[in-house]
C-alpha cells in the first residue's frame, strides 16, 4: 500500500515536469517572435551603423552563443532567481516582479479569501434551501455576474461608484505622504473597489458550483440512509454533506487562482493601480522581452503552485481520488 | 395492542409526478406480534421498499401518505420530530437496499458502523468499535481490522451489505426492516446473514423484504404484494408450498427450481377498478372484474375472488 507522502512526492515530480516545460516555452517563444531585441532598443539604423556596437551588446546580453547555450544560461539564471535586466525599466526584473507582485497578493488574497468563505456559505445554504429567497436572489445573479467579461464589470463598478456617486477614489493604490495607520486606511479606502468587483467574480463561479454539488449530495443515498438512522439534520449536514462538498470546494478555489490572477491583470489596468497586470501591460506596450519572460513565468507559476496545493488538499479530502492516483500509477 | 411491535392501517402511498398521481400502496393492513418474523415479497415496483420508507416516515417530502402506522401502539405520524428521530434507527432500524450507495464515500465503513451504534446505545466510543469489529467478525467480514479501516468504494457490494446488516445486528432495535438483505451473497454468507437477522426478530420483530422465496420460508410468516396491495399472507410453510393466489403461484413457478416459467404479460400501469391482477391472472372469471377484499382461507388472507375455503 503507498502512503500518503509518495503520493505527495508523486504529484510534486509531475509539476517539476510541467515547470520545466514553460520554462522552455517561456524561453522559445521570445525568440522564435520576429525581430531582434537589440534592434528593437537601438532601432533600425543601428545595425548599419555600427556593427561592432551590436557585437559588443550582443557579448554583454549572452545572445551571441548558441540557442543551447543560452538555455542553459537562462535555467542557470533561473536557479539563482536571476530573471534577467529590463531593458523599457533599467532594473533587475526579479525586482520589479517582487515590487508588483506584493500589490497583486493584496488584491487577489482578500478577494479569494473573502469570496471562498461567502460562497462557502452562501452555495451551502442555497443547495440545501432550494428555492428560498435568497436562493432566487443569488443564483440568477450569479450566472449574470460569471457570464459578464471582467472588465464591464470593473467599468460599470467604477462609473458607478467612483464617478457617479464618488464614493470611492478614481483609482491608484494610495494617496502619498501618509505612514501607519492612516496608509492602512488610505490603502483600504483605494483597494476597497477593485478587491469588492474582484470577490464578486470569485463568489459567482463558486457559488454556483456548490450550490449544485449541495444539491447532488443532499439528494444521494447514503443521506436518505442517515436519516433512516434517526440523525438530526444538523449532523447529516455537517458531518455528510459538507463534509462531501470539500473536494469539489478545494478544486474550485485552485480554479479560481487562475481566475482572479487573469481579473486582477485587467482590474489593475482599469484601476490604475500598481502591479504583475500593469508591468505585463508596460512590458508587452514596449517590448520589453525579459520582462515579459518574467512576468509570465511568476503568474503561471503562482497557478501552479496554486493547483498543487489544490491536488494534494483534493487527495487528502477524498480517498477516491487517492486510490485511483495509485491505480493509474499500478498500471504503469 | 398487547404485543404488538407494527401495526399498519390502510396505508395509502400516492407519488405526485408531473401532475398525474401514481399510486405505490393501496391499503395496506399488516400486524407484527413480538418475536415475530415476517417476509415481504413481490415483484419490482409493488411497493415494497415503499412500504419500509413509510413505517420510518421518510416520504413526507415526496408522497401523500394516508392512513396509520403504529410503533409500539405510537402513531408514527402523530408524534413529535424528536421522538420520530429517537424510533427511527433506535427504535427501528433499516437495512437500506443498494448497499453501493448507502454509506458515506468519504467515511470508513467501520466508523460508519460505530458512529451508528454509538448513537442508538449511548455507549463510549471504544466500545462501540469493539462492539462493531466483533459484529463484522461474526458476519464474517475478514479480516476484520482492515475490513474496519477500509472506505466503501474500496468493498465489494456483498461485503457492504453484510456492513449494512451489521449496523443493524449489533443493535437492539425492537423492529428491522431489511430491504433485500442477502442480495450479492453467496450461499454461506447468505446464511450467516439471514440467522444474523432472524435473532434481531427476539428484541422485537423482522420484516425481510426480499425476492428470495428460499429465504422468505426461514421467516414464520411471509406476505405476497402485487401492485400495492397484499394479496396473500399468513405462514410461510402454506403460502410458499401451499400456495392459493393465483399470483403467488406465478411467483413460485417463476423460480429457477421450480420450472422458471415467468409470469405472463407485464404490470399494468392503470389497474382499474377490479382485481390488480386480473389482465395477467389465468383463472380470472367475470367476477374478478370487482375488487376483491383479503379473505380468511385455507389458514392464511388471501385475495382473491376464485378460492374456495
Amino acid at each position: 500500500m503507498l502512503s500518503g507522502r509518495s503520493f505527495i512526492l508523486r504529484k510534486i515530480l509531475r509539476y517539476c515536469v510541467i515547470i520545466l516545460i514553460v520554462i522552455t516555452l517561456n524561453f522559445l517563444i521570445p525568440r522564435v517572435m520576429p525581430g531582434d531585441p537589440l534592434i528593437n532598443v537601438l532601432g533600425e539604423d543601428a545595425a548599419l551603423a555600427d556593427p561592432a556596437l551590436i557585437a559588443k551588446l550582443e557579448l554583454k546580453y549572452g545572445l551571441d552563443s548558441s540557442l543551447w547555450d543560452q538555455y542553459l544560461d537562462y535555467i542557470g539564471a533561473l536557479f539563482q532567481f536571476d530573471l534577467g535586466y529590463s531593458i523599457d525599466k533599467s532594473s533587475q526584473v526579479s525586482e520589479l516582479i517582487s515590487e508588483n507582485m506584493c500589490n497583486t497578493l493584496l488584491l487577489i488574497l482578500p478577494a479569494l479569501a473573502i469570496s471562498s468563505a461567502v460562497s462557502l456559505l452562501t452555495g451551502s445554504w442555497c443547495g440545501l434551501h432550494r428555492g428560498k429567497f435568497l436562493d432566487r436572489l443569488m443564483t440568477p445573479a450569479s450566472i449574470i455576474i460569471y457570464c459578464m467579461p471582467t472588465f464591464m464589470l470593473a467599468m460599470i463598478a467604477l462609473s458607478t461608484f467612483a464617478f457617479h456617486l464618488q464614493w470611492f477614489p478614481l483609482g491608484h493604490q494610495s494617496s502619498s505622504g501618509l505612514s501607519g495607520l492612516k496608509a492602512f486606511f488610505d490603502t483600504l479606502y483605494h483597494l476597497a473597489l477593485p478587491i469588492t468587483v474582484l470577490t464578486i467574480i470569485g463568489i459567482s463561479g463558486k457559488h454556483l458550483v456548490l450550490r449544485n454539488s449541495v444539491m447532488q449530495i443532499a439528494d444521494e443515498d447514503f443521506i436518505l440512509v442517515a436519516r433512516s438512522k434517526g440523525y438530526n439534520e444538523e449532523t447529516i449536514v455537517k458531518r455528510h454533506v459538507l463534509r462531501n462538498v470539500l473536494p469539489p470546494f478545494i478544486a474550485m478555489v485552485a480554479l479560481n487562482v487562475g481566475l482572479l490572477v487573469e481579473g486582477a491583470v485587467i482590474i489593475e489596468i482599469i484601476f490604475s493601480l500598481n502591479g504583475m497586470g500593469t508591468l505585463l501591460y508596460d512590458a508587452v506596450m514596449y517590448r520589453d522581452y525579459p520582462l515579459i519572460q518574467g512576468c509570465f513565468l511568476v503568474l503561471t507559476f503562482t497557478v501552479l503552485i496554486s493547483n498543487l496545493v489544490a491536488d494534494i488538499l483534493y487527495g487528502l479530502a477524498d480517498p477516491r481520488i487517492r486510490d485511483s492516483a495509485r491505480c493509474s500509477e499500478e498500471i504503469r | 395492542m398487547n404485543g404488538s411491535v407494527l401495526s399498519v392501517r390502510d396505508l395509502r402511498v400516492n407519488f405526485q409526478t408531473n401532475g398525474s398521481k401514481v399510486s405505490a400502496l393501496n391499503g395496506v393492513d399488516l400486524d407484527l406480534a413480538q418475536g415475530e418474523s415476517l417476509a415481504l415479497a413481490g415483484e419490482s415496483g409493488s411497493g415494497k421498499s415503499v412500504l419500509a420508507f413509510a413505517v420510518l416516515r421518510l416520504l413526507d417530502d415526496v408522497a401523500d401518505v394516508e392512513g396509520k402506522i403504529l410503533f409500539e401502539g405510537e402513531d408514527v405520524y402523530q408524534m413529535a420530530h424528536g421522538r420520530l428521530l429517537d424510533i427511527r434507527g433506535k427504535g427501528i432500524c433499516l437495512v437500506p437496499q443498494s448497499p453501493g450507495t448507502a454509506f458515506d464515500p468519504l467515511r470508513k465503513v467501520g466508523v460508519q458502523i460505530s458512529d451508528f451504534i454509538r448513537k442508538v446505545e449511548q455507549i463510549d466510543a471504544a466500545d462501540a468499535r469493539s462492539r462493531s469489529i466483533t459484529e463484522m467478525d461474526r458476519l464474517g467480514l475478514r479480516p476484520v481490522k482492515d475490513t474496519y479501516e477500509n472506505y466503501p468504494h474500496r468493498m465489494s457490494g456483498g461485503m457492504l451489505e453484510r456492513s449494512l446488516i451489521a449496523c443493524a445486528t449489533a443493535t437492539s432495535s425492537r423492529l428491522v426492516i431489511a430491504d433485500e438483505p442477502t442480495k450479492g451473497l453467496d450461499r454461506r454468507t447468505k446464511d450467516i446473514a439471514l440467522s444474523a437477522l432472524l435473532s434481531t426478530a427476539e428484541n422485537g420483530a423482522l420484516m425481510m423484504i426480499t425476492h428470495d422465496l428460499t429465504s422468505a420460508k426461514r421467516c414464520e410468516r411471509t406476505a405476497i404484494m402485487y401492485c400495492g396491495e397484499l394479496v396473500e399472507i399468513g405462514p410461510s410453510e402454506s403460502v410458499i408450498e401451499d400456495s392459493v393466489h393465483p399470483y403467488t403461484k406465478g411467483l413460485i413457478r417463476s423460480m429457477p427450481e421450480r420450472g422458471m416459467t415467468p409470469i405472463p404479460r407485464r404490470v399494468r400501469s392503470d389497474p382499474g377498478g377490479g382485481c390488480r391482477f386480473y389482465s395477467r391472472c389465468n383463472e380470472a372469471s367475470e367476477k374478478c372484474l370487482f375488487h376483491p377484499d383479503l379473505r380468511m382461507m385455507r389458514g392464511r388472507e388471501v385475495r382473491c375472488w376464485n378460492v374456495d375455503a
